[in-house]
Parts: C-alpha cells; structure tokens; sequence
C-alpha cells in the first residue's frame, strides 16, 4: 500500500534513483557546471562515469521538464545551474532514498 | 576525439535536438577521449532520442495499446516461426502424432496463432490506413516512408532466401534451421557456407524486425489521428479495439500451449528434446526455451497494455 504519511515525489519518468538525471541534478546541487565538470564531479561522488549520450540524455530531459538551466555560454561550453523546481525534486528524491536507506540498514542491524 | 567522427556521431542526433545541443555536445565530445563504450553511449543515446522526439506528437492510449499490442505479436510471430521451422521436417513431427497430449498443445497454439493473427492484422490495418490517410492528405512523404519499411525489410529478406535458393538451384535455403551440422543432405551446400548463410539470415531478420518497430513507431508519434478521421476510418478502428482483448488472449494461450509442448515432449521422447532440430544447429530444447522467452514477453507486454487500458477506463 502506497504511504501517504510523507510527501509523494512527483513522477516526471525520470527513472530510477541510480540514473543519470539524478545524478547531474545532485552534481549541480552545489553549483552551476559545464558537462565536463559534472562527469567528473558524478565520478568522484559515486564512481559512476557517465557517458556523453547518456550525460546529454539526461541534461536535454531536465532542461525539457525545467528542472535546470543553461547559463550564458563560455567558450563553446553552456554551464548549467539547478532550478528551485530541479532542487524541490532532488530533495524528494534523496529523502525517499534515505528513508529506504534507514529502514533497510535497520533490518540488517535486527539479523 | 576526432573532429570527423564527433560531426559523424553528432549528426545521429535528431534535428530538433541538434539545433540545440550539436554546438556543445561537438565540444564536449572534442575535449573527450572516447572509447568505444562512449561510442555505443552515443549510438544508444541518438536511438533513444529519435524515439523521443518532440518533432512527434504524443500517443493516446488506444494507440499506444495498439501499437504494444502489435508489436508484442511481431514477437510472438517470431517465436511461432521458430519453433514451426525447429519441428518442421524433423522427427518431432512422428512424437507429437502419437502422443495425445503435444498433438493437442500444438493444435491449440495454430488456432490461438490464427485467431490472434487475424485480430492483430485488425488492429495494425485500422492504424495503417489511418496514417496512410494523414500522410496523404497532409502531404507528408517522410510518413509514407517510414510507413513502407517493414516492407522494403520483408522483400530484402524475401530476395535474401530467393538468392540462396537460385544459387543451389533450389536444393537449399537460407534459413537458420537448416544448418544441420551432421546429418545434411550431399546436396546442400558446405557446412561453412551454410553457417555464414544462416548467420546472415538471423542478422538481417533482427535488424529488419528492430527497423520496422522503430519505423512504424516514428511514424505513429508522426501522426495527428485527429484529423485522420473518416467514417470508414471509425468503423475500422470500433473492429480495432475490439480485436484487442482477443489478441491478449491468444497470446497467453500460445504462451501456454508452448510451454505444456515443450514439458510433454521433454518427459515423452527426452532424446528427440536433445536433437540438433533447432536454430543455428541448436537443440529442440534451446528453440523451446527461444520460442517460450519471446512468448512470455509478448504476454506480459499483451497484459500490461489490457490493464493499463482497463485503468484508463
């Protein structure tokens, strides 16, 4: 049965929580970034390397449901930041992970 | 990466998409050193974005459904000619004879294959001549062309098999259940060729499945059915939705026909369930669990779309 006790994260078929639209909305949490640097900052967070299909995939998917947002562009580069939109969802997103995460780990205490 | 092969791959992307992102995406893949993982990426990444792309409309549910519906049934044609070419000619066909229960299975899946044919050309000619329609009174030729591509696919394959059979003066086709490592007839050609011929074959009926789902998809999302809209057109696509729940039944029928098939024959003749009858060489039993594969996911994908329609009621 569906919790109605916590707020319901919206389902803008984003995908999972391990897929690359999470990930480059949690890399821009802290900052606006080029692709580059969001590759990069994805790796160092989790170890996972995004491809440049999948990189821009993801990038093109936010910027349609205006989850972020390109800034002006810098030398061939378009950086971009996260919207208030893109924040609310990544902040669903990650509570839901880290109510999941919480009662998982609590059942694993209980072995 | 190489300036040519980044204009190449950029070049893969939809229009829409480039005239957005190609500037960037070119500098970002320039400043990249790509392997070939990142070129699978980009190719899996252009693939997924043409069949997103806004350039199309958005499907309602009828269509989706009949659409899923279709294409679960290209699946399910896949599976039944797998495993009548795997029976076909082979000493299956004495075991299902005498033994009551395989005989009743087989006749049971040929009739829901029938019935579920027949509901599925329902369906799929209500949604072509409702696009042909569109694409011709709109003008739209890249409609009319994309519409035609599991044609042009089906004459290639059709002419593939023709050229294999003039070219051994009709003793032998090119077909992937005829390799027969062992016992083949002197006739046939080599072994090696008859590999290479049978790889090809499977080559180029996977490709020639994948281009017409992804053709008649693009075409689907190309439509605007409200505007294809004539009288002849809406009694067609009444005969449609109501060949729906028929075509997912038949599916789960034939699904379980091959599965009782394949256990009756593993437990009658378990020696025959191991002879090399099948694809590409391979065992009845390796056919069976193709033809069971592909079936099972045409079922899901048959009763997934009935209760998604069954919600949106």
């Amino acid at each position: 049965m569906r919790n109605t006790q916590h707020e319901v994260v919206p389902d803008l078929k984003l995908g999972h929580f391990s897929d690359p639209p999470l990930l480059v909305l949690a890399s821009l949490a802290d900052g606006p970034k080029h692709g580059h640097a969001m590759t990069q900052d994805i790796q160092r967070m989790c170890g996972t390397r995004l491809g440049p299909g999948a990189l821009y995939g993801a990038i093109a998917r936010l910027e349609e449901r205006g989850l972020i947002e390109p800034l002006p562009i810098e030398e061939r580069r378009h950086p971009y930041k996260i919207t208030e939109g893109g924040l609310a969802f990544l902040k669903a997103k990650l509570d839901t992970m880290n109510r999941f995460a919480s009662a998982g780990l609590r059942k694993l205490e209980a072995l | 990466m190489n300036r040519h092969l980044v204009d190449a791959l950029t070049q893969l992307y939809p229009a829409s998409w480039r005239r957005r992102y190609a500037a960037e995406f070119s500098a970002f893949l320039e400043e990249s050193t790509c392997g070939i993982r990142d070129v699978a990426d980009i190719l899996w990444s252009a693939l997924r974005e043409h069949l997103l792309s806004k350039g199309g409309r958005e499907m309602n549910r009828s269509q989706h459904a009949s659409g899923s519906l279709a294409f679960s049934f290209l699946a399910a044609l896949a599976a039944g000619i797998n495993l009548v070419m795997t029976v076909d000619d082979s000493p299956l066909i004495d075991a299902m004879r005498s033994h009551m229960g395989m005989s009743v299975a087989w006749n049971l899946l040929a009739g829901a294959a029938v019935l579920s044919g027949i509901g599925v050309l329902s369906i799929v000619f209500s949604l072509y001549r409702s696009m042909h329609f569109y694409a011709r009174r709109a003008g739209r030729r890249d409609i009319i062309a994309l519409l035609s591509v599991p044609f042009i696919g089906a004459g290639a394959l059709l002419l593939w098999v023709a050229c294999g059979l003039a070219y051994t003066g009709g003793r032998w086709a090119a077909s992937p259940w005829a390799i027969l490592g062992g016992g083949a007839p002197s006739s046939w050609p080599s072994l090696h060729a008859r590999w290479i011929c049978g790889i090809i074959s499977v080559v180029l009926s996977i490709t020639v499945a994948i281009a017409s789902v992804i053709s008649v998809h693009l075409a689907i999302r190309r439509t605007d059915f409200e505007l294809a809209n004539g009288t002849a057109l809406r009694k067609r696509r009444v005969l449609a939705e109501l060949a729906k729940p028929l075509v997912v039944l038949c599916t789960v029928v034939m699904f379980l026909s091959v599965l009782t098939w394949g256990l009756a024959l593993q437990r009658s003749v378990p020696s025959l369930f191991r002879q090399h009858v099948g694809l590409l060489d391979g065992t009845a039993a390796t056919s069976w669990v193709i033809s069971l594969s592909l079936l099972g996911l045409a079922s899901a994908i048959c009763i997934r779309t009935n209760l998604n329609l069954k919600n949106a009621h």
